[in-house]
């Protein structure tokens, strides 16, 4: 078996433990991403998707349980984090909210100044993430991160995560909040950084649509726990399930469960709009 | 009756001038809900504030119940008819309890405090959330906090609800209990509603869809009608639902489908229909 960048044991994560405002937001989650893998994690607001996130790259530390990224066990106060933070990159959303310095060339730089590189390889830390988000550094990085348009700003703060070189990257709502081109491009980008890069995502969404397209697992959680980790063309599908959790089966499903009702059944279950028209050619005979 | 015509927005002067809005004639109707499509940056937020005198034309004009958003004198009358909601919920809360928040407007307007509490108890109510009355605006959900909001607007008594992408910032639950407290709003009340979003699926029950490009309306009619325009609407960078495009397709291939097909039930019988005719 293939070892695991990312493995979490029976993590607990309490918030405010000892004082009225006590709270389990995870309750003995466990799951693994393998390298290159890419993981959906969806549930409804308040089931700890973002909790779990930030464990992910040690941004919070587990009460119980363990988190291993790597290899190396995320302790549960101290320690040193440079490792962690340089393999697993969290991207928060709505992160163009964060964009702070003058020029874009500026804001992207400032995780790699930090790791005490020399300016040349800032600069190519840099040139190289605004290059793979299609910010190319000659005609953006002098720009001012405002200047830009929403899903443009949004890639911006994404290239200030690849500047740190990550294996995985960890996404919170990647989409929220774009128009459907910016969200489209996004989305591209992201499947790009899987195959081309090897890269490893976990990508948490609402939007089912969307996991669909990018995601081969997902892991669903229900009041801090692990309600499903199961392959995402099987969870998809299970519309009822999916209603009970709060989650938006896709349209297509949707209409899937529908068919099957009434005696149609489409095999393979379909995920995308091209599937599904391969799917029916048969039963419907259209040529 | 909300009438704009030959409506120019320009913002900045040049050589940084931008034109958000190249001339606009829309007009909403009593009772109406119309539905604003169309990509950022195509106008959709300029226009939504023109309605009620957020912005002021550049030129052209807007008028609401016949008064002129221009006339400086009917600002507040305007502003009282035309209700506004806003992307993010967060942003528009002031106060530390819900009753509170609710009570704003009215109290700056100087409403009887026994006709306030009428207004608010009537309000939470149309937005099914009057068990939430004494909560704390900031630990509420986000299709809570929104629907708040929408009550806050409510109590100026408006007939005109603009609403600027209220669900962009929610889960799907949260979606869902807004649009059901928009649809429950116009048909209890009467509301005008101009309901602005990149979510196609969302305006499948609008009264009438406009989509806008380059401060210009591209297309508008039905959502039975303009839906069906497949092609031209990806050109103007809008999503089309999963079912239509898949509808679009099938008829490309040769499935006899009905025109004006709009929903997922009405293709599933088509193609079952198909299906058992071969069978």
């Amino acid at each position: 078996m293939k070892t695991s960048l990312l493995e979490i044991c029976d993590l607990v994560h309490v918030y405010m433990p000892g004082t009225p405002f006590e709270r389990r937001a995870l309750d003995g989650v466990s799951l693994r991403v393998a390298p290159g893998e890419a993981l959906g994690l969806a549930g409804a607001s308040g089931s700890g998707k973002s909790t779990l996130a930030q464990h992910m790259n040690g941004l919070l530390r587990p009460t119980q349980g363990s988190v291993r990224v790597d290899g190396m066990e995320i302790p549960q106060r101290g320690g040193n984090l440079g490792r962690v933070r340089a393999t697993v990159g969290l991207l928060f959303q709505f992160p163009e909210q964060q964009l702070f310095e003058e020029t874009l060339e500026l804001d992207v730089g400032f995780g790699p100044r930090n790791l005490g590189l020399s300016p040349v390889e800032v600069g190519e830390r840099v040139a190289e993430a605004l290059e793979l988000v299609g910010l190319p550094v000659c005609r953006f990085g002098s720009r001012s991160p405002f200047a830009l348009s929403g899903g443009e700003r949004r890639r911006a703060a994404l290239a200030g995560v690849l500047a740190m070189r990550p294996r995985c990257l960890v996404l919170d709502e990647p989409t929220a909040g774009l128009d459907p081109r910016g969200a489209a491009a996004l989305l591209d980008l992201l499947t790009r950084l899987r195959e081309e890069r090897g890269m490893s995502l976990v990508v948490i969404s609402h939007r089912m649509e969307d996991l669909a397209r990018l995601v081969d697992r997902m892991v669903v959680l229900s009041q801090g726990r692990v309600a499903a980790d199961a392959p995402v063309r099987d969870l998809l599908h299970r519309t009822d399930w999916l209603d009970r959790h709060s989650l938006e089966a896709p349209a297509l499903s949707r209409l899937t469960a529908r068919l099957a009702q009434e005696g149609l059944s489409l095999e393979p279950a379909p995920l995308t709009v091209s599937e599904a028209e391969e799917a029916l050619r048969g039963p419907l005979s259209l040529g | 009756m909300i009438e704009i015509h030959g409506l120019v927005h320009r913002f900045g002067e040049p050589p940084d001038l931008t034109e958000a809005l190249r001339g606009i004639d829309l007009s909403i109707g009593e009772g109406e809900f119309v539905a604003l499509l169309g990509p950022n940056g195509c106008g959709k937020t300029t226009l939504a504030k023109h309605l009620n005198a957020l912005l002021l034309p550049t030129e052209g004009e807007v008028r609401v119940d016949g008064l002129s958003t221009s006339d400086p004198a009917e600002l507040w009358e305007i502003r009282r008819r035309v209700g506004m909601v806003f992307q993010d919920p967060d942003r528009q809360m002031v106060a530390s309890v819900v009753e509170e928040e609710v009570a704003f407007g009215p109290e700056n307007l100087g409403v009887p405090p026994e006709e306030i509490r009428r207004r608010i108890g009537w309000a939470l109510e149309a937005l099914g959330i009057e068990a939430l009355r004494r909560a704390e605006p900031n630990l509420l959900s986000g299709g809570q906090k929104q629907r708040v909001a929408i009550a806050s607007v409510l109590v100026m008594e408006p007939r005109y609800l603009v609403m600027d992408e209220p669900t962009a910032m929610l889960d799907p639950l949260g979606r869902r209990e807004v649009l059901r407290a928009v649809h429950d709003l116009r048909s209890n009340l009467g509301l005008t509603v101009l309901y602005v979003t990149h979510h196609m699926e969302e305006v499948l029950q609008a009264d009438r869809v406009v989509a806008l490009r380059d401060g210009r309306v591209a297309l508008q009619g039905p959502p039975s009608e303009v839906f069906s325009r497949v092609e031209e609407l990806r050109s103007l960078g809008l999503d089309i639902p999963s079912h239509l495009e898949l509808a679009w397709r099938l008829r490309a291939a040769g499935l006899d489908l009905p025109d004006g097909l709009v929903g997922e039930e009405s293709l599933a019988q088509a193609i079952l229909g198909r299906w058992r005719e071969l069978r």
